[in-house]
């Protein structure tokens, strides 16, 4: 029944967003989509505002395993909106626990590209998430991508879709947050389980699942 | 647990129905869903129930012990969105269908028409529009005692068009047994949809002579007669550990003399096969008709990589 309770405001984004033309036109001609950043790689610098209005720098964590979950309010994998959402039946606080068991300085962040999906303002964002965290407990910055950029240097498809940076800066994991028929299997939490233990991380990529990302 | 999880989800999206109506009311600007209703009618927010609808198409009119026949799941989708292809692409989810049949009755893999390619800002996916039906082989038992077989589906379902939501139905088919049934009119109606799509579906490459498919130093090649078309492209599956190296969406490859052919870079890694064989997958599409003619591909690749595999 706690679902019920942050309806409304989940509602009145969906009704100003819905409101535009078709954005996905099907088509036979070969897209272009821009590379994206590279397992083993240094993971892409960032300087995004939280919904606090604080700055976050990739940089500040130099040293600290970083976990990165795209993120958008009202899709129904990775927001407020229904029971399926990793926010909503426990699958982030639980892999946030288990992350702090094996390593107790990981920082777990949310990114919020969904601007262009929205049709809102980075503040009008910032604020709906604000409200969101606050009603569901999330307990990790969200930070705004008001402009997608994060979003395109990343790659992020999907929400979710998951990043892991060990504490040199290099990208180690990316790609779905568990398996699908299995969630039981966290790939990020094997990841981070890896990075410690000092040994390859496997898989490094699995493709992720969930509502799309839009790029400006 | 997997019906209890549907139950729970209907429960929300409804939930969900309530509140959007009531939030609508007040955000109904211009270009909001709100004006697309006729006057004079509330407004509705969608859910993944009303956006699809769904249906079982009987491919038989009666199940003979050892056959195998066919069962279409019809998915009406309201204009402009869509659901996906087993394959979503960038982003997405296929649908689920999850089946209980009786004892000793056999479920086979889904079989799933060419699909259509979504490109947004940042992501290509793949799916369906307007209408699609998606085939399941079933095998009977040699033998089977009861009159009647009964059929559970649990079908789920990810629709989405800008926003996305999820859906979540059951249906209950139940098919006479050994007996000669004569058909009304709506089995007709069904059995003959059902024979139209699945002469739809991608035909197995190793089905059609003078085609090829092999993995030869970290290349997907693939040849074949293209008829009349002039275009062809390569829509990958999702295999894991395998992928097509270069950006997502389509392949294009070469038409010339009537054949088409592919050369396709793969990105192979083995760490991320998780568990499962190392294969390449996919399929060919022949022309722009989106009922046009289709080619499945789906050959292993070798671990050690620079062994030729023939189909």
């Amino acid at each position: 029944m706690k679902i019920s309770t942050f309806v409304p405001a989940l509602c009145v984004a969906a009704a100003v967003s819905l409101g535009g033309a078709s954005f996905a036109t099907p088509t036979e001609a070969v897209p272009t989509v821009a590379a994206a950043a590279e397992v083993g790689k240094p993971a892409p610098a960032f300087t995004l505002k939280d919904t606090d209005g604080k700055t976050h720098n990739l940089s500040d964590f130099k040293g600290k395993i970083v976990v990165l979950e795209w993120f958008c309010p009202t899709c129904p994998y990775s927001g407020g909106n229904g029971g399926r959402s990793i926010h909503n039946n426990g699958s982030v606080k639980e892999l946030q626990k288990n992350l702090k068991g094996v390593d107790s300085d990981v920082v777990y962040i949310l990114v919020d590209s969904s601007t262009v999906k929205m049709r809102k303002s980075a503040d009008e964002l910032s604020k709906q998430d604000a409200a969101l965290k606050k009603r569901i407990g999330i307990d990790a910055p969200i930070l705004i991508d008001g402009d997608t950029a994060v979003a395109k240097a990343y790659g992020a498809k999907a929400t979710p879709h998951m990043f892991v940076i060990d504490g040199d800066g290099i990208l180690r994991y990316h790609g779905a947050f568990s398996d699908r028929s299995d969630k039981n299997t966290n790939y990020v939490l094997n990841s981070v389980k890896s990075i410690k233990a000092g040994t390859e991380v496997k898989p490094t990529y699995v493709k992720q699942w969930g509502c799309g990302v839009r790029y400006k | 647990m997997i019906r209890l999880k549907i139950v729970e989800v209907g429960v929300v999206l409804g939930l969900l129905t309530l509140g959007a109506a009531a939030s609508l009311t007040a955000a109904g600007g211009p270009g909001s869903s709100v004006q697309e209703d006729p006057p004079g009618k509330p407004a509705q927010q969608p859910t993944g129930e009303s956006l699809v609808q769904t249906d079982i198409m009987r491919g038989v009119s009666s199940i003979q012990p050892g056959s195998t026949f066919h069962v279409g799941v019809r998915y009406e989708i309201s204009p402009q969105w869509h659901i996906y292809w087993r394959n979503a692409g960038d982003s997405g989810l296929p649908p689920g269908i999850s089946i209980q049949a009786p004892e000793g009755f056999v479920v086979g893999e889904t079989l799933w028409p060419r699909p259509q390619v979504f490109r947004a800002p940042g992501e290509v996916t793949y799916g369906y529009e307007n209408e699609v039906v998606l085939i399941v082989p079933i095998t009977a038992p040699a033998e089977i005692a009861a009159s009647e077989a009964t059929f559970d589906f649990d079908l789920d379902w990810f629709v989405c068009k800008k926003l996305c939501f999820m859906g979540a139905r059951k249906h209950t088919m139940t098919v006479p047994v050994g007996v000669h049934v004569r058909p009304t009119p709506d089995l007709v109606r069904q059995e003959r949809a059902v024979a139209s799509w699945l002469a739809r579906m991608p035909v197995p490459l190793n089905k059609i002579r003078s085609a090829r498919a092999r993995v030869q130093a970290d290349r997907l090649v693939v040849t074949g007669p293209a008829g009349a078309v002039q275009t062809a492209l390569f829509y990958p599956d999702d295999t894991p550990g395998v992928s097509v190296d270069g950006p997502s969406g389509p392949v294009t490859g070469e038409v010339s003399g009537g054949r088409f052919s592919f050369e396709i870079p793969l990105k192979i890694d083995p760490e991320n096969a998780l568990g499962k064989p190392l294969r390449v997958a996919g399929i060919v599409v022949l022309g722009p008709d989106k009922r046009g003619r289709a080619i499945r591909v789906d050959i292993p690749v070798d671990s050690a990589r620079d062994r030729a595999v023939d189909d």
